[in-house]
C-alpha cells in the first residue's frame, strides 16, 4: 500500500537565464516540470524522464545535467541557463547559428539539448575532435539524424568561437 | 513531503536522530531515485538532501588511505589525475558511466548505496578491498565494501546512517576494467569486470578481479585468482573456474550463458595477454 | 503548359477565400510563439488556398501536411515560391489545420512532395501569372512585355518593376487563367537548392512548440493509468488516496483506463501511482511473444493467399540444380519517437476544439466525431509540431483520450504520455516469419523463388507483404504468398512499413542465392535486374562509392542491398567487422538513391542518412516482447536508440534526375538491415536471419 505524504511548500529561490525566480512551489515538483509548466520555458523537454536521452539537459552551476532527474527544491539558491537563456541577446550563440547553418535538425525536439550540451563541451575542449564530441554526447539521443550534422554543428561552432 | 537540507554533519546527526520513527529518505544525485518517482515508489514523507553538506566532497589523503567523500561527482572520479594513476580501474569505470549528464550529477556514494548488481564503479572497489565509512545516530563505523552491499538494492545502513567516506588504500599495483553493454557507452552492464594486479615476467604476484551484472552483488573471482597464484590451474581449469563463483541470470538485455560466456572471453583474454599464454 | 481542369489541382482549390472566419481557420498556427498570428487586418490577395500574397510583400504559403522532422515545411514552399517567382526571403509558412479543401492532409508513404509536387507548382504559377497580368494592366502593355522575377514584375527593356505587395489588390480583380504555364525545370532558381530550412531558428532556441509543449489558459493536465494487455479492461478502481494528492482535480474512466487530472503533470504522475486499480487482462492476458511465434511458424505450413505466381514453382524446384532454405524473423518494433505521444482538447460553446500533433488529422477528426456525434463543423482540429512520428502518429489513439477526457470538463485538458507508456501502448510494427525458398539451375542462374510470408491478420494484408510480390529481379518462377494469423496485438505502419520485412527477405535471400551460384552479390543483382535501368542506376553508383570489390582493412568485409519502394530506388553498402567480444561493429554506411526531381539536396540527405540509422537500430537492437500480455520493454535502456559512438561513417549519393520526384523518407530503410546481414555473411559465412542481431 503506497504511503502518501502531505503536501508541503518552500520558498524557492533561483536564478534561471540571469533573472532572480521567486516561487514557492510543492516539495515533491520535479524541475523539468517547473521550468516547462510554472515558468514556461518549454525548451526543455520532457522524453525519458530516467536520464538516458539528454532531451530535458540544462545548465546548472555551470555543468549539464538532466533536469528530469532533479527536484526543483535541489536547486535552492543555483544559476540555471536553459536554452531560452542562452543567448544573452535576441541573437543566437555561434553554437545555434552552427546547428542552423549545418542543417544539424530534423524534428528539434532533442535539439536543445544537443545545443546545450555542445555549448558545455567547448568549455572543456575548445578544438573538440569527432570522438570527443561523440564521448560527451552520448547521453543525448537523436531518433531523426545519423548525428552526422550535429558533430559537423559543433565543431564548425568551435571553428567561429576561434 | 518535508524536505530538508542539513549543512554540517551535525546538523545532519540531530536531523536524524529527530526523524528516527519516520519514513525519511536521504538524498544524493538523485539519478537513480528520481525516476523510481516517476514510476511505482511513492515520494517520501522525509526527504533529506545531502548535497550541502560541505564534508562529503572532499578526497583526503592520509597516510596510504585516500579517503573520498561519498558526494564526489562521477566526473570528479574521472577526471582527478589522482585515479588516473593509482586506480586506473576506478577511472575507466568511471569514464564509461552513462552520459556527461549523469556524471555531473550522479555519486560515487550513490553508486555503491543503491547497490546495483550492474552498478559500475563497484567492481573497481570491490577489487580494490574499498572500506566504507557509515555515519549515523549511534555513531562512526566502518564496513569492507563485500559487507556492506548484501543483495540487489540492499546495504548494511542502520536506519538514518549514510555513507560519508569510501577509503581506499593506495596500491602500487597496475589495474583495468571492462564493460560490455548492448551498445557503447550508456548501457546498463550485461557485465563488467575490473582487474587488479601485478604482473613480472610471465607471473602474477598479485591478482584480484572483480565481476559485476553476474550475480546479485558484485562477486570476485576468488577461486580463479588464488589458483593462478599459487600455481596450481592451468588455463584449461580457468572456465570452471570462473564460472564457479558466478550465477548470472537471464532478463531483458542478456541471457545468462551470454553473460557466462562474456565473462569468460574477458577474463581469459585478460590473462592470455597479461601472461601471453 | 497544363490545363488546370486536366491537372492535378481541381478549380475547387481555386476558389478565392474572403477573409474571416475561413481564413483564420486555414491558417491556422503560426510556427512559433514569438510570431503572433498572422495579422488578417492588412490586405492580402488569396489567388488560392495554398499561398497568401501580402500588400507588405509578404507570402505566406499554408502547410497541407504535417511536418515531423522530414522537412515538407521548407520543401513544399520552395516548390510553390519557384513557380511563383517568389523572393525567398519573404516567404513564411504556417500550418493548415484540418479542413478538407485541402484534400488528404495524412503525411505518410513518403507522399507529400510527390502528390503536391505539380498541385504546387500551378498554385504557384496561378499566382505568378495573375501578379504579371495585374502589373501588365497597369502599365497598359500586353502581359508578354512582362515578367516576373523574385518578388517583382519586370517591364521588358525598362527598368521599371513592381514588387508583388504593391500588386495585390489590383491581382485580386484579374481573372483566374484557364491555362496555365510551368516553368521549365532547367530554370529553377529554388528547387534544387540546399535552403536552410524555414523553422530551424525555432528549434534551435527552444521557442518552437511542440504539441507536447502545448499551454492554454486554464488548462488541466492528465496522465492514463492505462489497461496494461491490450484486450483487458478495468474492473474496478480506488482513487481515494490518488484525490488526496496534492494538485489533483478529478478521477475519470476513459476506454483506456483510468485518467488522473491535474493541474500539472507531476501532480498527475503523483495521482497516478496512488491510484487502484483492478484490471481484467483479456482472453490475451498470458500471451507471450514465443506463443505469437509457435503460431506464426506453424501457419507457414499451411498455403496462404497467393500473391504472386511466375512460371511453375514446383517443376522449377525439382530441375534445380542447387537450392537454399532460409528462414526469416523480425519482432515486434515500436517507433519511438522523441516526443511522447499527446494530445488537447477544450470542450466550448457547443464546440470541440483539438491540438493534435498528428500525422493524420483526419483520422482524428473522424475519432472525434465518433465520440462527440458532433456535427463537421463543430470540431476544430489544430495540426500539431511532431517530435518525431515514423508512422506510428498516423492512428489517433492519443485523440481519442483528450476527447474522451475533456469532454467532462469546461477548461482545456492535455493528455500526455510518460516514455513507459508510450512503448508499451504503441501501434506495434508487426513481428513476421518468412519462409524463402530458392535455387539455380545447372548454370548457376536463378531458377525460382518462393516466398512465404506469415504475420499477425492486418487490416489490408499490404502492410505485412509490400515488397514481397513485386519482387524485381529477373527470375523465372516466382511464387509469393500469405498466411495471416489473428493476434490482438495493435499494430500500425512503421516507416517503410512491411518493405521493413520484405527488403530483408529479398535482399539477403538474393545474396545468400548469388554465394550459392558463387558469384559477385552485385554483378550477380545487377544481371537479374538488367531490364531496370534504375535500380541499376543506384547499384552502380553505390558500388563504385562504396569502393566495391577493392580491398580492405583485414577483417573488414562489405555486403549490398537494393530496393524499390514508395517509387524511389535506393541502394546501400555497408562496412563492417567483429570485436573481440563477438559483437558487429559498422563501419561506414554508403547510400544512393534515385528518387526523381530533388527538391532540397539537404532534406534528401537527411532522410536518407534518419533512414540508415533507423534500419540499422532496428537491425542491431531493435525488439518488443510480450510476456503475460504486456510489453516488456519501457524505455531507452531496455528498447535502446542508435547513439553518437555507434555511429558509422555516412556517404550518400543522389542520383540526378528531372523525373517527378518520388518518395525519400521510407525508401532508405528497407535496404539497410540487408545490407548490415550480408557483410556479416561475407565475413563470417552465416546470415543473420533472426532479428535483432545482438537480440
Amino acid at each position: 500500500m503506497l504511503h502518501h505524504p502531505q503536501p508541503h511548500t518552500f520558498q524557492l529561490e533561483v536564478t534561471i537565464n540571469g533573472e532572480l525566480v521567486q516561487r514557492e512551489i510543492p516539495t515533491h515538483l520535479r524541475l523539468l516540470d517547473f521550468l516547462r509548466e510554472d515558468l514556461g520555458l518549454t525548451g526543455s523537454k520532457e522524453v525519458c524522464g530516467e536520464g538516458e536521452c539528454g532531451a530535458c539537459t540544462i545548465i546548472l552551476n555551470g555543468q549539464t545535467v538532466n533536469s528530469c532527474l532533479i527536484l526543483a527544491v535541489e536547486v535552492h539558491g543555483a544559476f540555471i541557463v536553459t536554452i531560452e537563456g542562452l543567448a544573452d541577446t535576441q541573437e543566437l550563440t555561434e553554437m545555434q547559428k552552427s546547428f542552423e547553418d549545418h542543417h544539424a535538425v530534423q524534428c528539434g525536439y532533442c535539439i536543445p539539448g544537443m545545443v546545450l550540451t555542445g555549448e558545455k563541451l567547448l568549455d572543456r575542449h575548445p578544438h573538440p575532435t569527432r570522438d570527443e564530441i561523440k564521448y560527451e554526447l552520448s547521453g543525448n539521443i537523436c531518433r531523426c539524424t545519423g548525428y552526422h550534422k550535429i558533430i559537423d554543428a559543433i565543431q564548425r561552432a568551435a571553428d567561429d568561437r576561434g | 513531503m518535508q524536505f530538508y537540507q542539513p549543512t554540517s554533519m551535525r546538523e545532519f546527526i540531530e536531523l536524524s536522530s529527530s526523524l528516527s520513527d519516520e519514513f525519511a529518505t536521504f538524498l544524493a544525485g538523485g539519478t537513480d531515485l528520481l525516476p523510481r518517482y516517476e514510476r511505482g515508489q511513492a515520494m517520501p514523507d522525509h526527504l533529506i538532501d545531502l548535497k550541502k553538506l560541505s564534508d562529503l566532497y572532499h578526497i583526503n589523503i592520509k597516510d596510504d588511505v585516500i579517503q573520498i567523500g561519498a558526494l564526489t561527482s562521477i566526473q570528479v572520479i574521472q577526471e582527478k589525475p589522482l585515479f588516473q594513476s593509482e586506480f586506473m580501474a576506478l577511472h575507466m569505470a568511471a569514464h564509461d558511466f552513462a552520459g556527461a549528464q549523469i556524471r555531473h550529477r550522479g555519486t560515487i556514494g550513490g553508486n555503491i548505496v543503491n547497490a546495483s548488481p550492474a552498478g559500475d564503479l563497484l567492481p573497481a572497489l570491490y577489487a580494490f578491498g574499498a572500506v566504507l565509512t557509515l555515519i549515523g545516530p549511534d555513531g562512526e563505523r566502518q564496513l569492507p565494501i563485500q559487507d556492506f552491499v548484501l543483495g540487489p538494492g540492499k546495504t548494511a545502513l542502520k536506519q538514518n546512517e549514510i555513507l560519508v567516506t569510501i577509503n581506499l588504500e593506495r596500491t602500487p599495483y597496475k589495474s583495468t576494467f571492462h564493460k560490455v553493454g548492448l551498445r557503447q557507452s550508456m548501457a546498463i552492464s550485461v557485465a563488467n569486470l575490473a582487474f587488479v594486479y601485478s604482473e613480472k615476467n610471465g607471473v602474477f604476484d598479485y591478482l584480484k578481479i572483480a565481476a559485476g551484472a553476474v550475480a546479485p552483488t558484485i562477486v570476485t573471482l576468488d577461486k580463479l585468482t588464488s589458483t593462478i597464484l599459487d600455481n596450481t590451474s592451468t588455463p584449461e581449469d580457468w572456465p570452471l573456474l570462473i564460472e564457479a563463483d558466478i550465477s548470472p541470470i537471464d532478463d531483458i538485455r542478456a541471457t545468462a550463458k551470454y553473460r557466462k560466456q562474456v565473462v569468460n572471453n574477458l577474463v581469459q583474454a585478460f590473462l592470455r595477454r597479461e601472461l601471453t599464454v | 503548359m497544363t490545363d488546370l481542369k486536366m491537372g492535378q489541382i481541381s478549380r475547387r482549390d481555386f476558389i478565392k477565400l474572403s477573409s474571416g472566419s475561413t481564413v483564420a481557420l486555414l491558417l491556422g498556427f503560426s510556427i512559433n510563439r514569438c510570431e503572433s498570428r498572422t495579422q488578417i487586418d492588412e490586405f492580402s490577395f488569396e489567388p488560392n488556398i495554398y499561398v497568401r500574397i501580402g500588400s507588405d510583400d509578404t507570402i505566406t504559403i499554408v502547410m497541407p501536411r504535417s511536418e515531423m522532422g522530414q522537412k515538407v515545411y521548407t520543401a513544399l514552399p520552395m516548390i510553390l515560391a519557384e513557380e511563383l517567382e517568389a523572393d525567398w526571403n519573404k516567404v513564411r509558412v504556417v500550418q493548415g489545420d484540418f479542413n478538407p479543401v485541402f484534400g488528404s492532409q495524412t503525411t505518410g508513404g513518403s507522399a507529400s512532395i510527390r502528390t503536391h509536387y505539380n498541385r504546387l507548382r500551378e498554385a504557384g504559377a496561378t499566382a505568378r501569372m495573375m501578379l504579371v497580368l495585374a502589373a501588365a494592366t497597369k502599365w497598359g502593355t500586353p502581359p508578354d512585355n512582362c515578367y516576373a522575377s523574385e518578388g517583382y514584375v519586370h517591364l521588358k527593356g525598362t527598368r521599371k518593376k513592381l514588387s508583388y505587395g504593391s500588386l495585390a489588390a489590383l491581382a485580386e480583380n484579374v481573372e483566374i487563367p484557364e491555362q496555365v504555364i510551368l516553368k521549365d525545370p532547367k530554370d529553377f532558381k529554388i528547387i534544387g537548392r540546399s535552403i536552410k530550412s524555414l523553422d530551424t531558428a525555432y528549434k534551435v532556441d527552444g521557442s518552437l512548440d511542440f504539441g507536447y509543449d502545448l499551454t492554454l489558459p486554464g488548462m488541466l493536465t492528465a496522465v492514463i493509468k492505462r489497461i496494461p494487455t491490450f484486450d483487458g479492461s478495468v474492473v474496478d478502481y480506488d482513487d481515494s488516496k490518488t484525490m488526496e494528492v496534492p494538485g489533483v482535480e478529478a478521477v475519470v474512466q476513459v476506454s483506456s483506463g483510468v485518467a488522473v487530472v491535474a493541474k500539472d503533470t507531476w501532480s498527475a504522475i503523483q495521482g497516478r501511482k496512488a491510484l487502484d486499480v483492478t484490471f481484467d487482462g483479456g482472453p490475451s492476458a498470458h500471451l507471450n511473444s514465443t506463443d505469437i511465434r509457435e503460431k506464426m511458424l506453424n501457419a507457414l505450413k499451411h498455403s496462404g493467399e497467393v500473391l504472386r505466381n511466375d512460371g511453375n514453382i514446383n517443376v522449377a524446384q525439382k530441375k534445380a540444380n542447387k537450392s537454399l532454405e532460409l528462414l526469416f524473423e523480425v519482432p515486434y518494433l515500436d517507433h519511438a519517437p522523441q516526443e511522447p505521444n499527446n494530445c488537447t482538447a477544450h470542450f466550448y460553446d457547443g464546440l470541440c476544439e483539438i491540438w493534435a500533433p498528428t500525422q493524420n488529422p483526419g483520422a482524428s477528426f473522424e475519432a472525434a466525431k465518433s465520440i462527440t456525434s458532433f456535427e463537421d463543423s463543430k470540431i476544430i482540429l489544430h495540426t500539431l509540431r511532431m517530435g518525431g512520428a515514423f508512422g506510428r502518429r498516423l492512428a489517433a489513439d492519443y485523440t481519442v483520450d483528450a476527447v474522451e477526457l475533456a469532454r467532462h470538463f469546461s477548461d482545456p485538458v492535455k493528455v500526455v504520455r510518460t516514455r513507459e507508456e508510450d512503448i508499451q501502448h504503441g501501434t506495434y510494427r508487426p513481428a513476421t516469419v518468412h519462409l524463402l525458398k530458392a535455387g539455380i539451375g545447372e548454370n548457376n542462374e536463378a531458377l525460382y523463388w518462393k516466398h512465404t510470408v506469415s504475420g499477425p491478420q492486418v487490416g489490408w494484408h499490404g502492410t505485412i507483404t509490400g515488397g514481397a510480390p513485386d519482387l524485381a529481379y529477373a527470375i523465372p518462377n516466382v511464387n509469393v504468398d500469405v498466411v495471416m494469423s489473428p493476434f490482438p496485438v495493435p499494430t500500425g505502419p512503421f516507416r517503410s512499413v512491411a518493405h521493413t520485412q520484405n527488403g530483408f527477405v529479398n535482399e539477403c535471400g538474393i545474396d545468400a542465392l548469388a554465394r550459392l551460384a558463387g558469384q559477385d552479390p552485385y554483378a550477380y543483382r545487377r544481371e537479374l535486374l538488367r531490364d531496370s535501368p534504375r535500380h541499376i542506376g543506384v547499384l552502380d553508383l553505390v558500388a563504385e562509392k562504396s569502393g566495391w570489390g577493392k580491398d580492405l582493412e583485414p577483417g573488414h568485409a562489405r555486403g549490398i542491398a537494393v530496393h524499390y519502394s514508395f517509387r524511389s530506388y535506393c541502394a546501400m553498402v555497408a562496412e563492417i567487422s567483429q570485436e573481440k567480444s563477438g559483437k558487429f561493429r559498422v563501419h561506414r554506411m554508403t547510400a544512393a538513391i534515385d528518387c526523381g526531381q530533388v527538391i532540397n539536396p539537404d532534406g534528401v540527405w537527411a532522410q536518407v542518412e534518419g533512414g540508415i540509422v533507423m534500419g540499422l537500430t532496428a537491425a542491431l537492437h531493435g525488439k518488443i516482447t510480450l510476456e503475460n500480455g504486456r510489453v516488456l520493454q519501457s524505455n531507452f535502456h531496455n528498447y535502446p536508440i542508435l547513439r553518437m559512438d555507434e555511429m558509422p561513417v555516412i556517404d550518400i549519393h543522389i542520383i540526378k534526375s528531372e523525373e517527378p520526384p518520388t518518395g525519400v523518407g521510407e525508401p532508405p530503410v528497407p535496404p539497410t538491415p540487408p545490407a548490415l546481414i550480408n557483410a556479416i555473411a561475407a565475413l563470417t559465412g552465416e546470415y543473420i536471419t533472426r532479428l535483432p542481431i545482438n537480440g
